[in-house]
């Protein structure tokens, strides 16, 4: 049985290489089309990742321009997204490699916030402090276990595209992803039980 | 020995991602064991911590900047194929250069003729051609070689 977000996903890729074959074809307003299709995406992305609202926008920028130099090479064996996403984990490694940034500007409770009915107004008060504890819980994961978690949260994809972007097995993406949220769950709370 | 392989399956399980089989196991599992729902709970807290809430916002004029950029880039790269196309032209050059010489050399050897020999020595060389022990046609030479 094919799900609905499959087809989805089908059809979106087929408009993806409509795109791309009219940008091959001499059309460069067909790549800002693209842009304005996953921008939001990729940034998202790149923000899990970089953690920095100002630098977030160059990383953004400089994964578009990849994408522009290389997209002429793109071959249409992979989907579109999938082929993007991993250009964009590839220049979010690289710049955190390059750059290494210690400390986050802003923190993420810009962005993230955390309704949970099952907390009292004491733990409510507490919410802030535990942002924190998963910004710097997901800062120390590793490349590897981070990209997946990223992908995951953020994108929410399913296993078998995680492990088309990352050109990793499915039962690692699986492992990496388990390990990873029990790292992170175990930095943010003392349920050291796991 | 079956909580293990449940445990390592439950995020894979809330994230949907398991056979029909699986998790039919886990959840007639979780039923019953006390320490697996907890974990379970563990996992579902945890996930419902680092799940996206909210989008990051790019500024009004990242399209623009954007495309500022990619000029920019195409100028550089540009200026990049430019110093790679002389390079290889030089490179292509020297080539010529060297090949000519090669054949120059091969085809025009410069003759050495010695003003003044160590030694010399002259000789005769002899060809005869026979038929029914008949001579048909003789040639002789005088050579003379110096070093």
């Amino acid at each position: 049985m094919i799900g609905k977000k499959n087809v989805k996903r089908e059809t979106e890729n087929m408009i993806d290489i409509g795109i791309i074959r009219r940008f091959k074809g001499g059309e460069e307003e067909a790549f800002y089309e693209l842009v304005m299709k996953y921008k939001e995406t990729v940034s998202n992305i790149a923000y899990r990742y970089i953690r920095d609202k100002y630098e977030t926008e160059d990383v953004v920028q400089e994964i578009f321009i990849q994408v522009y130099k290389s997209l002429r090479n793109f071959k249409e064996k992979s989907t579109f997204f999938t082929w993007l996403y991993s250009v964009a984990i590839n220049v979010c490694r690289y710049y955190k490699r390059t750059y290494n940034r210690v400390e986050s500007i802003v923190p993420l409770n810009t962005y993230l916030d955390i309704p949970d009915i099952r907390l009292t107004p004491l733990q409510i008060l507490e919410n802030k402090e535990i942002v924190e504890r998963v910004n710097m819980a997901i800062d120390k994961l590793s490349d590897e276990l981070k990209s997946v978690l990223i992908l995951k949260e953020v994108e929410g994809l399913s296993y078998k595209d995680i492990a088309r972007i990352l050109k990793i097995s499915v039962g690692t993406v699986k492992s990496r992803l388990h390990n990873a949220r029990i790292l992170v769950g175990k930095e943010i709370s003392d349920y050291n039980n796991i | 020995m079956f909580c293990k392989y449940i445990q390592k399956n439950l995020s894979a399980y809330l994230d949907g991602e398991l056979s029909r089989v699986s998790e039919h196991l886990i959840k007639k599992h979780i039923l019953s064991c006390e320490n697996c729902r907890r974990k379970l709970e563990f996992f579902i807290w945890v996930i419902r911590l680092t799940e996206k809430k909210e989008n990051y916002q790019l500024s009004k004029d990242f399209v623009s900047n954007l495309e500022q950029k990619i000029i920019k880039s195409k100028v550089d790269t540009k200026k990049q194929s430019i110093f790679k196309l002389s390079l290889k032209k030089v490179i292509c050059c020297f080539g010529v250069v060297f090949i000519m010489v090669g054949i120059y050399f091969l085809l025009f050897k410069p003759s050495h003729k010695l003003e003044y020999p160590i030694a010399t020595l002259s000789y005769q060389t002899k060809s005869i051609y026979y038929s029914k022990n008949e001579i048909i046609w003789a040639n002789v030479v005088n050579q003379t070689r110096r070093w």
